[in-house]
């Protein structure tokens, strides 16, 4: 038993250095930092998640700390960004801030993944009447405007976060499973699908081990795209008071309460929606660069090119 | 002695990739005369469509690092873009593998030999109205004139129907049918020299034996001169006059076809030719070539085939392959030549 | 005599054009007929050669008795009992037949490592591990590998030996068929001859029946004992190998043979060139498939489906069988140009 644990142990670790092996040497690496928008997108989403995981130790004050007698206050040494209309230190509430919309967005996105990808493999794998079924009832949801939906779910649920996720999240995931049951079905059509099912490997196995891999890869780029795509819709929806209530220090909520305020202080909105640029720009260039390597139609490379 | 149309020497292309260089061309020499019919024979990785694709300047994203293609006296290799169109245009002709990706599926059939024969009357000047078709702009009679041309081109490589043919799209063609559309669309350009890179490699026997057919007759009829790149060994039997026979990017042996098949003079030729099934009994193991294809990165040393040629000694792994003539016009690119001299035993 | 190992029964298989649900609701049946009635068995350690060009439906017929496919009508039995769909087959059946594809990389999984690839028949009839690992690796040797391929993945491998790895698994679980799907036709000479001898060396120690599927006359004629000819779905010649290659009974069996270029420049010999194109599978010719591109095809031909014929060891569907033997008829002159 122990012996046969060693050996299995043995082959863990021979796996695990042939893969950081092939990674460091890969020209997939390569390809991503060759194109530098790849590299500007991956920093900012970096500062993004950095500032988001060590908000507590940086941000100068707490989020919600007010100081009633430097209101409004323009960027200064003490407040880089300036003060709000509570006098709370705009900075801080930026990076609190952009904790809660990469929690909101990883939790949607991970929930529209999940949902999709569960649907689309099984409307792609069993085909027949369970597809049918399936992606009609993708048709319907798709054919509502996706914002009015949310708007819609949001405002019957009630405004808070939670809503907010739900209502992104019912709206998300039809385009994961359609996605998903396309590329299923031209995999199912590959012989490695074949063999399997003649050796009568069970019909779970096929579908998580043979077939999930080959199909992930495009959702994957997807995915990364989606997380601008949620941000903007939770600071969307915030802002219109269907989401984060105050004091959260949201985005979106910070952007709407400080319209009032834009005559006599720039600063209160303007770094909020910079935030918010900065994120989906970072997000968006992040899955092209990753469509760029990801995209396993040039996995020969030069073997392919006629030699 | 016949014209020379295409002389090749010293070429090498190379690819440059993150594992290293591929030196995938490394020195190829040849000719092919006005007229014709030259193979150029090697297995996957022998870089022989690579060379064609270098002497049409299609060697992109590889580099030609040195040598020289001359073709009717234009120096290929430091040509300008201008003129390469124009040989393009009228000189060489290319028809590929996969007919189905070169052709455009968004047009019909027709349409892409007409613009195969505008490129050829006018290479230089491609206006975009000539394309549009407006009326008053672009002559009615001149259109109908080239639609003609194009269906007395679909009938000569031997599309049945061409009148109705014409207007249809690659997708409603038959694997064969779009070979021969490729055929007119080359012909089109009333090429001197046609390429063909493995032309019928993804048909049927039936459909290739009529495809050699048309290119043997266009080749009599025409006297166009044709490269054929193929790893048939049986291809190059039945259609060409010489053959090239390649290996790692390198020449093996070239001569006349009857020669270099009936009595080869380089231990890769005969290995390769013993490989095949017909020169066994039936029931009995084949005859094959131990070891694999050598990697391409890094410069060759040596003669690419010595570690699994059966008569490699040490000077083949070391320096340049010698050229020894063996017969009239027929040469081998081997240390061990005169070893060689008997015919062919059976059990090599 | 013993009884043959694979029983093909007036199998037809036909698959619907367009297999969307409104085409369904739509009563829209327009079918593609791939294999139309081909009754054949296959006896036990031989090695039987499926011929034809593409569209000739030998490909779906192979996948018919694997039961990729359930035949539309007609019955395939396997070692005396019926088989459908391989979803319906029970596990001993699954593992007494195996199954190797035309192109070796695509039918191994990339995200595999090659001891995965070959453990997976086994893992699905609940080996151990070790079991496994120890039979992984006489796998592998017996396919004439080396151990240092198992952690490997598929696109490190070249073609060959890709398709070692793909017979290694087929005969992972001592199955008494093969069948083989074009294997040796995406292979470079050098590595087909390699493969064929395998495979040759395999039949001969393992005691193996194969359906070998091929355009390649020429590796058909080395490997086969007998050669199945089918066009457009329906057989057209049956016959030992030596017979079909001396003396053919049907004139589509001449020109497949006639059109395969010969490597001895000097015995260059008079070729049969059909006109036009194989005819759609949608709408097959009545009467005789082939008479529609064949140089003897009569009023007859386009009217009556011709029944089978014995000539010697042959079985030929051809009206004209005897004849065409015996030169009475020939193809050759009438229309070869040369």
């Amino acid at each position: 038993m122990s012996n046969q644990d060693s050996t299995a142990n043995q082959s863990v670790i021979a796996t695990t250095r042939r893969r950081y092996r092939s990674v460091k040497n890969s020209r997939r690496l390569g390809r991503f930092l060759s194109n530098r928008l790849n590299v500007v997108g991956l920093l900012f989403v970096s500062v993004v998640v950095l500032s988001a995981i060590f908000a507590p130790v940086i941000a100068p004050e707490g989020p919600n700390e007010q100081d009633l007698f430097n209101r409004l206050d323009s960027p200064s040494a003490e407040h880089p960004m300036g003060t709000d209309q509570l006098g709370r230190d705009v900075l801080s509430r930026l990076l609190y801030g952009a904790r809660i919309s990469l929690q909101i967005s990883l939790a949607v996105v991970a929930i529209t993944l999940a949902i999709g990808t569960a649907v689309g493999l099984i409307a792609g794998y069993a085909g027949g009447w369970v597809d049918e079924a399936l992606m009609r009832f993708v048709d319907i949801l798709l054919a509502f405007p996706g914002i009015l939906l949310a708007l819609v779910i949001a405002g019957i649920l009630g405004p808070n976060l939670t809503n907010i996720m739900i209502a992104l999240a019912v709206v998300g995931w039809t385009q994961y499973a359609r996605i998903i049951r396309g590329s299923v079905l031209s995999v199912k059509q590959e012989e490695f699908v074949k063999a399997a099912q003649l050796m009568g490997v069970p019909r779970r196995r096929i579908v998580l081990r043979h077939i999930l891999p080959n199909v992930v890869t495009p959702v994957i780029v997807l995915a990364t795209m989606d997380m601008a795509y949620v941000i903007l819709g939770t600071a969307g929806l915030s802002f219109l008071g269907l989401g984060a209530q105050p004091p959260t220090p949201e985005w979106g909520t910070m952007l709407s309460q400080g319209r009032n305020f834009v005559d006599t202080a720039w600063w209160v909105v303007n770094f909020p929606g910079l935030a918010i640029m900065i994120t989906v720009l970072g997000f968006n260039l992040l899955g092209d660069g990753l469509r760029d390597v990801l995209d396993p139609r040039d996995m020969g490379d030069v073997e392919n090119k006629g030699m | 002695m016949s014209e020379t149309l295409l002389e090749v020497e010293d070429l090498h292309t190379r690819f440059a990739t993150r594992e290293g260089t591929v030196h995938a061309v490394e020195g190829v020499s040849f000719t092919v005369d006005k007229g014709e019919i030259v193979g150029v024979v090697g297995e996957s990785g022998s870089g022989k469509s690579v060379t064609a694709r270098s002497l049409i300047r299609l060697e992109d994203p590889g580099y030609i690092e040195r040598g020289s293609v001359r073709f009717d006296d234009i120096e290929m290799t430091d040509a300008d873009d201008r003129t390469i169109r124009r040989v393009r245009g009228d000189g060489m002709a290319m028809v590929f593998q996969d007919p189905m990706e070169t052709l455009n599926p968004v047009f019909s059939i027709g349409e892409q030999i007409v613009e195969s024969i505008k490129v050829h009357e006018s290479p230089e000047e491609q206006r975009l109205l000539d394309y549009l078709n407006v009326p008053l702009f672009s002559s009615r009679g001149k259109r109908s004139q080239m639609r003609q041309q194009a269906i007395d081109l679909m009938s000569e490589v031997g599309i049945p129907h061409p009148e109705t043919r014409v207007s249809a799209y690659p997708h409603e063609f038959s694997g064969g049918m779009r070979q021969r559309a490729m055929l007119a669309i080359a012909l089109a350009r009333e090429p001197d020299l046609l390429i063909a890179d493995e032309p019928t490699t993804a048909l049927d026997v039936t459909i290739q034996a009529e495809i050699l057919q048309r290119i043997r007759d266009l080749n009599e009829e025409l006297g166009m001169a044709v490269l054929m790149i193929t790893h048939d060994l049986g291809v190059v039997a039945e259609l060409c006059d010489k053959v090239v026979v390649m290996y790692g990017g390198q020449v093996m042996e070239e001569g006349p076809v009857e020669e270099v098949l009936t009595n080869p003079k380089h231990p890769y030729t005969e290995s390769l030719l013993g490989c095949m099934p017909q020169t066994c009994d039936r029931g009995e193991p084949l005859n094959v070539i131990e070891g694999r294809v050598p990697s391409m990165v890094g410069g060759p040393t040596g003669c690419p085939f010595a570690s699994r040629c059966w008569c490699s000694s040490e000077s083949c792994t070391t320096g340049d392959l010698p050229t020894e003539q063996v017969g009239e016009d027929h040469t081998s690119r081997c240390h061990h030549v005169e070893e060689l001299s008997e015919p062919m035993e059976a059990d090599q | 005599m013993t009884r043959p190992i694979v029983e093909i029964d007036d199998v037809v298989k036909r698959f619907p054009v367009d297999d969307s649900l409104f085409a369904k609701l739509l009563g829209n049946d327009t079918y593609v007929t791939a294999v139309d009635g081909v009754s054949l068995s296959i006896e036990p350690g031989e090695t039987l050669a499926l011929v034809g060009e593409s569209g000739s439906g030998k490909s779906t017929l192979a996948n018919l008795v694997t039961g990729l496919h359930a035949p539309t009508s007609g019955t395939i039995r396997f070692e005396g009992k019926a088989v459908g769909e391989a979803t319906t087959r029970d596990k001993e059946t699954l593992a007494a037949i195996g199954m190797v594809f035309q192109n070796p990389r695509g039918s191994l999984d990339s995200r595999l490592t090659i001891e995965q690839i070959i453990a997976e028949p086994l893992k699905a009839r609940g080996w151990s591990a070790s079991e496994r690992e120890q039979k992984v690796e006489s796998l592998i040797e017996r396919v004439n590998l080396s151990q240092a391929y198992l952690p490997r993945h598929p696109h490190e491998l070249s073609g060959g030996e890709a398709q070692r790895v793909a017979i290694a698994r087929a005969i992972a679980l001592n199955p008494r068929l093969i069948v083989l799907d074009e294997p040796v036709s995406a292979l470079d000479v050098s590595v087909q001859a390699k493969i064929v001898n395998l495979l040759m060396e395999l039949q001969q120690d393992l005691n193996l029946t194969y359906l070998f599927i091929a355009h390649d006359l020429n590796v058909v004629e080395h490997i086969a004992d007998r050669i199945a000819v089918m066009y457009l779905g329906q057989l057209m010649e049956l016959a030992p190998t030596e017979a079909l290659f001396t003396q053919t009974s049907h004139p589509y069996t001449e020109t497949l043979l006639s059109a395969i270029p010969s490597v001895d420049p000097t015995k260059q010999k008079e070729r049969v060139i059909l006109d036009g194109d194989i005819p759609s599978p949608i709408n097959t010719p009545n009467g005789c498939v082939f008479h529609t591109r064949c140089p003897l095809a009569d009023e007859q031909c386009a009217t009556q489906t011709p029944a089978a014929e014995h000539i010697g060891e042959s079985t030929s569907w051809c009206h004209y069988a005897a004849e065409f033997t015996s030169d009475e008829k020939q193809i050759t002159g009438a229309v070869s140009d040369d």
